[in-house]
């Protein structure tokens, strides 16, 4: 690991001014920072340690939660709130990692957590436009299994590997930045970057920005909601594909419904296409079949991947039953 | 394979060999079996292994270590046997016997059934003003290996759930049944098969080593990428076996540090073909697999 | 900057590259923490941060400025004897060549207080409610971070099944 300058900020603007002073990463719970530091894949030269910002769970006034960036996935989970309100949000925590990396992992840190794609990981001998600009991607043609079918470009077809990002697209939750010039909220859904030509692009954030904290609004979808991980080993895995959803039937018609899909593409992909000819209609398997038929019809798959169309289809129709309470 | 057993004055054995133990319990099964044969109560042996300094000791793998260091010891302590017998001398209950009338027993040798012809190590040694007596016994291929072919066998039984939504296989029971001559220590041998069949399950379901032919990279070079079996991929697994002697090794037994591996991705995948109908011949058995039509 | 291991207090390293895992194993020469994949992938070693189990591998330890450690060296029950768990996990054969053991002895501990505390899981039914009663499903699915290649895994339940099942502390 290379040299670094270490400084633990204990509130945002002191993070912010120690950050504008060096250019500098901000170090949540180290899960994967510290990792990649290690395989010299990142190489900062100073670290702003912002996990001991306040970690707090508050009601919001329109009777959602702010959850504070610094607080740990498993606090998180575990929050009764949570737990009751938002149970795509504890269940897709849950599914993620171990019980000791969720005790680590920030908020923050999970949101901004770089892809595990294997040929970014191997900087001794794979190419990778995500590590190195310009240098080519050997996904493309090699193992691409757990890589994308949406949104991917020539140049990178990784994919972002949080669990409770997924939930939190299907949630339509907001993120809190604070930076050198001020406050902002972004959507989540816009915070990650699809890849383009510029996959080591990762998000919108703008640099010396830090998260602050993720605004959840309350709806019958989200008291309502699933999560569901589809992968080779039955726990401490990363997903083949996710699915979190959110359910609203009010007089046998569907009035709210949400859809993200986890690993598929370099964000948490919202199924909107699929959630607009859902709308209105009476919950039933063939009509969730269609209307994923034309989600994934913009899908493309590579040698390793193309089965992820499928599997997709069937396990977001499969949560989508199970929410509705119709016959799988 | 190469043992020394030295006794010391006070009728302690210590039995070494640059054996290894990397857990599968070669320290517990050898000093049992030594005490058994040099008639000794277990806390009056130690086993000294994993040192180059010691006796030459093959290599623990092939599923041959148990066995040929048990013969090595066995060899060892025939010669203790004749060592003992000549610096017993006359003044002995054992005055007139020879080698091959003698069987160790009560922390001492006597004549074979007749418990009023014995005397202690420590007795001889005393007598003899020595403070240790050390020999050392090699075991070569074994008989079976030459002349004969016997193998340990095994039958695996597999109960499991097939996801027909993701294709997600989970192993709900597993059995092993295995011959392979004598189980020296019940404890162990369960541990050794289920960790064994652990490895299969692992075979069978996740662990894939991924060649990149284009740069000859491993593309599932760490742990993280190379899957191996969590505690949740894990069911309660029954052992069991036939406990038949083999009368061609020195104590009945063969090794098992293998066969636990072996039949269990057969099982599964066999089991799975029951389950689906869909006969997949490619390890891992992997969800995309099994999206059923 | 200080760090409390066991109970005693140590001064932290002054190059921030130090993770927790190497202050314990190379500078404290407390080496019952073992080093597995060094990046978060096998659990081998899970220590006890103020109550909570982490990777020390992963854990800069000037990021543990301040806090509590626990390890495995600091497990002891009353009478200075092996903690029970400890002697559960040699009852049951938990472990046969024993390098994940100390992280599975931790991880476990830290596990049964997230457990009675009514923390869900991923295999939890009612996440309102909180995990019913002690399966031996919730104890697998919340050890699935602590890998162990031998395949002790049945003994390393019955052993923890066993610690549930006795008096909470």
């Amino acid at each position: 690991m290379r040299s670094f300058d270490y400084h633990c900020a204990t509130n945002p603007a002191e993070a912010l001014s120690i950050a504008g002073a060096a250019p500098a990463r901000y170090l949540g719970g180290g899960t994967n920072l510290v990792d990649l530091m290690r395989q010299n894949i990142e190489a900062p030269a100073a670290l702003v340690d912002v996990s001991r910002l306040p970690a707090v769970i508050e009601e919001t006034p329109n009777g959602g939660l702010l959850i504070g960036a610094a607080v740990r996935n498993n606090v998180v989970a575990a929050h009764p709130s949570v737990r009751t309100r938002y149970p795509v949000l504890s269940r897709a925590l849950l599914a993620g990692a171990s019980a000791q990396i969720r005790n680590m992992a920030t908020v923050g840190g999970n949101i901004l957590q770089r892809t595990r794609c294997a040929y970014f990981y191997d900087a001794a001998g794979s190419h990778c436009n995500k590590r190195e600009p310009g240098s080519g991607c050997d996904a493309i043609g090699g193992f691409n299994r757990y890589h994308a079918i949406f949104g991917a470009s020539e140049h990178c077809i990784a994919t972002h590997p949080s669990d409770m990002c997924v939930a939190l697209a299907a949630l339509d939750a907001v993120v809190h930045v604070k930076g050198p010039g001020g406050e902002r909220d972004v959507p989540l859904l816009d915070l990650h970057r699809l890849p383009g030509d510029r996959p080591d692009i990762e998000t919108v954030l703008q640099p010396g920005e830090l998260i602050t904290g993720v605004a959840l609004s309350p709806s019958a979808a989200a008291a309502h909601s699933a999560y569901r991980k589809v992968r080779d080993r039955s726990s401490y895995a990363f997903a083949l594909i996710s699915v979190a959803a959110g359910l609203e039937v009010v007089d046998g018609r569907i009035a709210d419904i949400r859809i993200a899909l986890g690993g598929v593409a370099a964000k948490p992909w919202r199924a909107l296409r699929a959630e607009e000819m859902l709308l209105g209609t009476d919950p039933a398997k063939e009509r969730f079949l269609a209307a994923l038929d034309a989600e994934l019809a913009a899908a493309k798959t590579f040698d390793g991947n193309a089965f992820k169309v499928e599997l997709a289809k069937r396990t977001v129709a499969a949560v989508l039953c199970e929410l509705a309470g119709v016959n799988p | 394979m190469s043992v020394r057993i030295t006794i010391d004055g006070e009728g302690h054995a210590t039995v070494a060999s640059a054996a290894h133990e990397m857990g599968m319990g070669t320290t517990t099964v050898q000093r049992q079996h030594s005490a058994d044969r040099l008639g000794l109560p277990l806390e009056s042996v130690t086993v000294k292994i994993g040192d180059t300094s010691l006796p030459f000791g093959s290599f623990a793998g092939g599923s041959s270590q148990t066995a040929s260091l048990g013969a090595a010891i066995n060899a060892a302590s025939v010669k203790l046997a004749g060592e003992l017998l000549r610096m017993a001398g006359n003044d002995t209950p054992l005055a007139g016997l020879r080698a091959n009338e003698l069987e160790f027993a009560d922390a001492g040798l006597r004549k074979i059934g007749d418990a009023s012809r014995h005397e202690s190590f420590k007795s001889i040694l005393k007598r003899a003003a020595r403070n240790e007596i050390s020999v050392t016994g090699e075991s070569g291929t074994p008989l079976e290996m030459l002349k004969f072919s016997i193998h340990s066998r095994s039958a695996i039984f597999c109960e499991l759930r097939v996801s027909d939504v993701t294709g997600e296989i989970r192993i709900d029971r597993l059995v092993g049944s295995f011959d392979c001559g004598r189980i020296l220590n019940p404890k162990t041998a369960a541990s050794q098969f289920r960790g064994g069949m652990i490895m299969g399950l692992g075979m069978a379901l996740t662990e894939e080593t991924l060649l990149d032919e284009r740069s000859g990279r491993i593309m599932s070079a760490s742990i993280t990428d190379y899957h191996v079996p969590v505690h949740l991929d894990v069911p309660d697994i029954d052992v069991l076996w036939t406990d038949i002697p083999d009368p061609r090794t020195p104590m009945g037994a063969r090794g098992i540090g293998e066969i636990g591996v072996t039949g269990v991705a057969a099982a599964v995948a066999n089991a799975a073909f029951n389950a689906t109908g869909r006969r997949v011949r490619e390890l891992p058995l992997t969800p995309d697999k099994f999206l059923l039509d | 900057m200080a760090i409390v291991i066991n109970g005693t207090e140590y001064p932290l390293p002054d190059d921030p590259r130090v993770s927790l895992l190497d202050l314990l194993r190379e500078q404290l020469q407390l080496t019952g923490t073992k080093l597995g994949c060094n990046q978060g992938g096998c659990g081998a070693c899970t220590v006890i941060v103020d109550g909570a189990r982490v990777l020390s591998c992963l854990t800069l330890a000037v990021q543990a400025d301040g806090r509590e450690v626990r390890t495995i060296e600091g497990m002891v029950a009353a009478d200075g004897g092996l903690h029970p768990l400890q002697q559960a996990f040699i009852e049951h054969d938990g472990f046969q060549c024993g390098y994940c053991t100390p992280g599975q002895i931790c991880s476990a501990i830290a596990m049964v207080a997230e457990y009675r505390r009514g923390d869900p899981s991923y295999v939890t039914a009612d996440l309102a409610e909180g995990p019913k009663g002690t399966t031996r499903q919730e104890i697998r699915e919340r050890m699935s971070g602590n890998l162990c290649r031998c395949g002790a895994h049945n003994g390393i339940v019955d052993a923890i099944e066993e610690l549930l099942a006795g008096e909470a502390p």
